[in-house]
C-alpha cells in the first residue's frame, strides 16, 4: 500500500481497549479527586437505578394500588400483595418510589441532552463569529446578547407556553437558554486560538473555512467545551425542575423530579416522603455531577474556576 | 470613557427591544387568543367574538400588530390586559415593587454571605473550617430553589407556628414588617448565588494571596489581617462584583419561581398568572420590564467595573 513512509497502521479499538481506557480514566480520578470519584460512582448508580426502574420495582408509576384516596401512604408499611412500597404511596396511592424513579429518567435525559444541545449549538455559533469577525461576528453577538437580556427561566416560561409542554420542547428552551454562554466563553477562546501558527498554515495550504473551523478550531477547543457540559448539568435538571414544579415545564401524566412535588406540603404530617424522595433525588445528583463537573474542570484549565 | 458609556447605553434599548419582539412573536405563534378566554364562560355566538377580535385588533395583519405594539412601547405603553382589564403599565407599577425589593435583598444577603465565607474559606485553607464551608457551598448549590422554599416553609410552620403573610408590606412604608415577611423568600433565592459567589471569592482570593505584594506585605511585618482585609480583598473583589452583577439575571429568574412558592404579589407570580390566563399582552410586558431591569443592571455593572479597575477603561 502506497501510503507513504510515516504512515503508522491504525489499531482498532476494541470494546476491551475502551473498558480499559475507562478503569485506568477512573484510578487517576481516584487518586486526585476522590471525592469526584465517589460522585461519579453514585451517578453511575442512580443512572442504572433510572435505567432499569422496571427491574427494581414490581409497581407501575401511574397505577394505583389503594382502595381509597389516602390509602396505604406510610412508607415501608405499605403492602401490597408480596411487595412492599418502600417510599410508600402519594395521595392518589400511586407507588412513590417508582413514580421517582420513573420521574428520574426524565430529568436525568433533559439534564444531560439540554446542555449538550444547547453547548454545542452555542460553541458553533461563537467560533464561527470569532473566527470571520467584522459583520459575522457583530450580529451574531448581538443575537447572543439579546438572549442573554432574558433571564434564563423567563425565556424557558416563553418557549415552553408557545411550544408545548413536553420533554423535547422544555430540551429546546433549556439549550436556548444555556447557549448564549457557550458563545461567549468559546468566542473568547477562539479569538485566541485563531491566531495560531498550525490555523495560519491551514490556511496557507489553501484549507477552506469550514476545513479550519471544524478541523483545527472545534478539536482544540475541546477543553472548555467539555468543561461547559459538566458544569452545566446540575443547572439544567435544577431549571427543569423549577419549570415543572410551576406547571410551565413537564406536565403531568409524564412525571419528573419537579412535577412529583407540585401540591404536596399538605401530606408532610402523614408522609415526609413526598416531599423528601424528589428534593433529595434532584439535591444528590445535582450535587455529585458538580462535584464531577467540578474535578473535569480542576483537570482541563484551571483558569475556568469561577467562571460559572 | 464617555463614549464607552454612550456606546453601552446605546445597545441597552435595542438589546431589550430585540428581547421583546423575539418573545412577542413566539407567543403569537399560540392558537387560542385572549377573545376565546374572555367569551369561554358565557355563551357568546361566533359573531359576538368576531366583533370583539376586530374592535381589539386581533384580525389585523402581524405585521401591523407588532408595529402597533412597537410604537405603543415606543410611548411607554406596555398594552392593554383584557384579562384584568387594566393598563398593563399599571400592573407592572403594581407588582414590580416586590420582586425588586426581593431581587436586590437576595442579591445583599448573597454577597453578605457569600464574602465573610469566601476569605475565611480562602485564608484558612486546608483546614477543617475550609472543609465544612466547601461542602456547605457545594450543597447549597445542589438544593433546588424552590424545593428549599417548599421546606422552609414546613420547617417554619410545625416548627415554629409560622403561618404566610395575607398583605404584602411594602418596604418603604414599613421595613421591619417588610424584612419579617420576605427573609424566608430571601434566604431561598439568595442561597445559591451565595454559594456560588463564596466559591468564586475564595478562588479569587486564593490567587491573589499568592502575589509577590503579598509576600512583601508580610515582610514587612504587616498584621495578617491588615494583609488581607486592606491589601487582597479589594483586589480579589473586582471580578466578584462582575460576576455578581451578571449573577443578578440568574438572581431574577430565581425571584420569578420563589415568589410563586411564597404567593408575593410581584412580576413572577403574575406573570404566570397571566401565563395561564392566556394574557399574552401581560406576558409580553413583563418579559420586557425584566428584560430591561436585567440590562439596565449589566451596564451598570460594566460601568462600576471600568471605575473601579482603570485597565478596562483605556481597552
Amino acid at each position: 500500500m502506497s501510503q507513504g513512509v510515516l504512515a503508522v497502521e491504525q489499531k482498532r479499538m476494541t470494546p476491551l481497549d475502551l473498558a480499559r481506557k475507562a478503569k485506568s480514566g477512573f484510578v487517576q480520578l481516584w487518586k486526585r479527586y476522590p471525592s469526584a470519584a465517589v460522585a461519579l460512582i453514585i451517578i453511575v448508580v442512580v443512572l442504572f437505578g433510572v435505567i432499569f426502574a422496571e427491574l427494581l420495582t414490581p409497581f407501575e408509576p401511574n397505577d394505583r394500588y389503594g382502595t381509597r384516596l389516602g390509602d396505604l401512604m406510610e412508607p415501608a408499611k405499605a403492602k401490597y400483595g408480596d411487595h412492599t412500597h418502600i417510599l410508600g404511596t402519594d395521595q392518589l396511592t400511586r407507588d412513590v418510589f417508582t413514580r421517582v424513579l420513573h420521574g428520574g429518567r426524565v430529568s436525568l435525559i433533559v439534564g444531560l441532552v439540554a446542555p449538550t444541545l444547547g453547548i454545542a449549538v452555542g460553541a458553533m455559533v461563537g467560533i464561527t463569529g470569532a473566527y470571520f469577525g467584522g459583520y459575522v461576528d457583530l450580529i451574531l453577538q448581538r443575537i447572543t446578547d439579546t438572549l442573554m437580556a432574558i433571564p434564563t427561566l423567563v425565556l424557558a416560561m416563553a418557549i415552553t407556553i408557545t411550544f408545548g409542554f413536553n420533554v423535547w420542547i422544555v430540551i429546546i428552551a433549556l439549550a436556548v437558554g444555556i447557549s448564549p454562554y457557550a458563545s461567549r466563553l468559546l468566542r473568547s477562546h477562539v479569538l485566541v486560538i485563531r491566531n495560531a501558527q498550525y490555523v495560519e498554515a491551514s490556511k496557507a495550504m489553501g484549507a477552506t473555512h469550514l476545513r479550519v473551523i471544524f478541523r483545527h478550531l472545534v478539536p482544540n477547543s475541546w477543553a472548555p467545551w467539555i468543561v461547559l457540559n459538566a458544569v452545566n448539568i446540575g443547572n439544567a435538571i435544577v431549571t427543569e425542575a423549577s419549570l415543572s414544579y410551576l406547571g410551565i415545564g413537564i406536565a403531568p401524566p409524564t412525571s419528573t423530579w419537579g412535577n412529583l412535588l407540585i401540591n404536596v406540603t399538605t401530606y408532610w404530617r402523614d408522609s415526609p416522603h413526598l416531599v423528601l424522595a424528589p428534593g433529595l433525588a434532584i439535591t444528590i445528583v445535582v450535587l455529585c455531577s458538580n462535584m464531577f463537573g467540578d474535578a473535569i474542570r480542576d483537570m482541563l484549565d484551571p483558569r475556568l474556576r469561577g467562571a460559572d | 470613557m464617555w463614549k464607552y458609556i454612550i456606546r453601552r447605553l446605546l445597545l441597552v434599548v435595542p438589546t431589550v427591544f430585540l428581547a421583546g419582539t423575539l418573545v412577542y412573536f413566539m407567543l403569537r405563534v399560540l392558537p387560542g387568543d385572549i377573545v376565546s378566554m374572555l367569551t369561554s364562560e358565557g355563551g357568546a355566538t361566533e359573531e359576538t367574538k368576531e366583533k370583539l377580535r376586530e374592535e381589539l385588533g386581533l384580525n389585523d395583519p402581524l405585521i401591523v400588530q407588532y408595529g402597533r405594539w412597537l410604537g405603543n412601547l415606543l410611548t411607554g405603553d406596555l398594552g392593554y390586559s383584557h384579562y384584568q382589564d387594566r393598563y398593563v403599565t399599571q400592573i407592572v407599577e403594581d407588582k414590580i415593587e416586590a420582586t425588586v425589593t426581593l431581587a436586590i435583598l437576595a442579591m445583599v444577603f448573597s454577597l453578605a454571605i457569600a464574602f465573610p465565607l469566601g476569605i475565611f474559606s480562602a485564608v484558612t485553607r486546608g483546614s477543617w473550617w475550609d472543609q465544612g464551608i466547601r461542602i456547605f457551598t457545594a450543597t447549597s448549590l445542589a438544593i433546588p430553589p424552590f424545593w428549599l422554599g417548599i421546606m422552609l416553609i414546613i420547617i417554619m410552620s410545625e416548627g415554629f407556628n409560622w403561618a404566610r403573610p395575607i398583605i404584602y408590606t411594602s418596604i418603604l412604608s414599613d421595613p421591619m414588617t417588610n424584612l419579617a415577611q420576605l427573609y424566608l423568600p430571601v434566604i431561598a433565592t439568595g442561597l445559591t448565588s451565595a454559594a456560588v459567589l463564596s466559591r468564586l471569592i475564595r478562588s479569587m482570593m486564593l490567587e491573589v494571596l499568592r502575589e509577590d505584594y503579598v509576600r512583601t506585605a508580610r515582610a514587612k511585618g504587616l498584621r495578617e489581617f491588615l494583609v488581607i482585609s486592606r491589601h487582597t480583598v479589594r483586589n480579589a473583589s473586582i471580578p466578584v462584583i462582575t460576576m455578581a452583577g451578571y449573577h443578578f439575571g440568574f438572581i431574577i429568574s430565581g425571584v420569578v419561581v420563589i415568589e410563586n412558592v411564597f404567593s408575593i404579589p410581584g412580576l413572577g407570580q403574575q406573570v404566570l398568572v397571566s401565563i395561564f390566563a392566556r394574557d399574552y399582552d401581560m406576558v409580553v410586558g413583563i418579559v420586557v420590564v425584566l428584560s430591561a431591569i436585567l440590562a439596565t443592571w449589566i451596564l451598570v455593572v460594566d460601568l462600576f467595573y471600568s471605575v473601579v479597575d482603570p485597565r478596562i477603561r483605556y481597552s
